[in-house]
């Protein structure tokens, strides 16, 4: 952990003594104008809809076997609404529908039932607020906002708080983001387990909340707390890169009540259990080159550790591809490898006798494939109204995926996704 | 040997970025250009962290508020 520590302030350190470095060589000819706002900017409305629907054999709700067939629906919006020339004010929200036959063995140890209980349906709903002050005249912007959610089990709330600034030439910029969040889980344990954690509750109810305690076994929090910072460099007039750093720390409630964990040595079997605190750091490079007016190529890699024992590395490409100037036609592929948690291990394979077990297989030694399309349809559209206000169509975003995840070439998990987003301005 | 990658790739950048070159954004403000996630990967990037150990650095939420890892 300290070497890795060590490697990351010196790359820190090299990076950004040579931004440095370069505001002093660098001429001022940028023609860029992504963050003047002379003009004000008009309102901006987008939406997004998408469908998911998955199917796999590993549900950790039956102990890693058993159906995971799973089928979302969203539908978002976002606002984006200049006040002034200096301060933005952004507004989301969504809902998303969706039926899990997963969750619906809650209650249903062996998938033995047919008919579906009240876990097999669910909804999430949120929001977010927050508002953003641009100082033109020294190329600063700072972001404020904050976030809720609630869905049956869980309900969300958080804080954020970003800071940009672009270098003086603008060919660099710096972006520094928090986020605290605060989840508060309700505990709804498997049906046949119900009566041990009900009646033995001060065995694992360290820090109950005391808010539902007779019912469906009171509640638990989870505090998440991210930091995030990161480096856009313009390195020609036709490749600009970037590299994040995050940090995330976890505490409290990691585990998932309703998720059973079966043993080898023992006729019994219990619920999921995993430490209180995780920390993940990922690191992420982005590097787009524009090869002509007809193609970008979009590259991405990030690597991901945490003390849960999971080591990844992840890469990604995107070509757009446009055949004329209002169509960008984008075929996409990614690739995940992750090492397995220090916790997990499949169905049957856990001693009672250890401290912590998941037979998750999100927390598994898996890799994964996905490869889809993303179509983008921007028509010029003349304003012919003048100073009148209207509603003008910019673009719509088509984008479809299919994912397959293996462990040990075994198919285990696939699934497909597909998003139409549209993006409207008021002028 | 990973961080070492990093560190030798952006050093790379950052001598790169020394060179002086005047840069023309025509090409770099292009919309495919742009760093980071496009909005239209929202939903696709979440249920992705749902179903995989790691996330973040990616544009997408890292952990809390959802029921992901």
């Amino acid at each position: 952990m300290q070497l890795i520590i060590r490697y990351i302030l010196i790359t820190l350190f090299f990076y950004t003594s040579s931004l440095v470095c370069a505001q002093f060589v660098v001429k001022e000819t940028s023609l860029d104008s992504i963050t003047e706002i002379k003009e004000k900017k008009p309102i901006e409305a987008n939406f997004l809809f998408s469908y998911y629907e998955q199917d796999g054999t590993k549900s950790p709700v039956t102990g890693g076997i058993g159906n995971e067939a799973l089928k979302d629906r969203v539908a978002n919006i976002s606002l984006k609404i200049p006040i002034n020339h200096k301060v933005e004010v952004d507004f989301s929200g969504g809902v998303d529908v969706y039926t899990s036959a997963s969750t619906d063995n809650i209650d249903n140890e062996h998938g033995l039932y047919t008919e579906t209980s009240a876990s097999y349906q669910d909804a999430r709903i949120n929001g977010a607020l927050g508002t953003t002050i641009i100082n033109e005249k020294h190329q600063l912007t700072y972001g404020l906002g904050i976030g809720i959610s609630h869905e049956y089990d869980v309900n969300s709330m958080n804080i954020n708080a970003s800071f940009s600034k672009a270098l003086k030439n603008r060919n660099t910029r710096l972006y520094l983001k928090g986020n605290a969040y605060n989840d508060k889980w309700k505990l709804i344990y498997p049906s046949e387990l119900r009566w041990k954690y009900h009646t033995n509750k001060d065995e694992i109810d360290e820090n109950p909340d005391d808010e539902n305690e007779a019912g469906e076994g009171g509640s638990k929090t989870r505090n998440s707390y991210n930091g995030m910072f990161s480096i856009e460099q313009d390195i020609s007039p036709r490749i600009t890169a970037s590299l994040t750093i995050e940090t995330t720390y976890q505490t409290g409630l990691l585990s998932t009540p309703f998720h059973r964990v079966y043993f080898f040595d023992s006729n019994t079997h219990d619920i999921e259990k995993l430490p209180n605190n995780r920390i993940k750091i990922p690191l992420g490079i982005r590097l787009n080159y524009y090869v002509s007016k007809f193609l970008v190529a979009r590259f991405f890699y990030r690597y991901y550790y945490d003390d849960f024992g999971i080591n990844a590395h992840t890469a990604s490409i995107e070509l757009p591809v446009k055949p004329i100037r209002s169509l960008a036609i984008a075929p996409f592929y990614r690739y995940h490898n992750q090492t397995a948690s220090v916790y997990f291990k499949p169905f049957g394979f856990h001693s009672v006798y250890d401290e912590y077990y998941t037979s998750d297989f999100d927390l598994g030694d898996i890799e994964s494939n996905r490869l889809g399309v993303e179509l983008r349809f921007s028509p010029f559209i003349k304003n012919k109204d003048g100073n009148k206000k209207r509603l003008v169509f910019k673009k719509v975003f088509l984008r479809g995926s299919k994912y397959y995840r293996l462990r040990k070439e075994e198919l285990i998990l696939k699934s497909y996704i597909v998003a139409l987003g549209l993006n409207f301005r008021i002028e | 040997m990973i961080i070492r990658l990093f560190s030798a790739f952006f050093l790379t950048l950052s001598l790169l970025s020394c060179n002086g070159v005047q840069y023309n954004k025509v090409f770099l403000s292009d919309e495919d250009m742009q760093l980071g996630a496009k909005s239209i990967q929202k939903t696709e990037i979440s249920s992705t962290a749902y179903r995989e150990g790691a996330s973040g650095a990616d544009g997408g939420n890292s952990g809390g508020g959802c029921g992901c890892n």
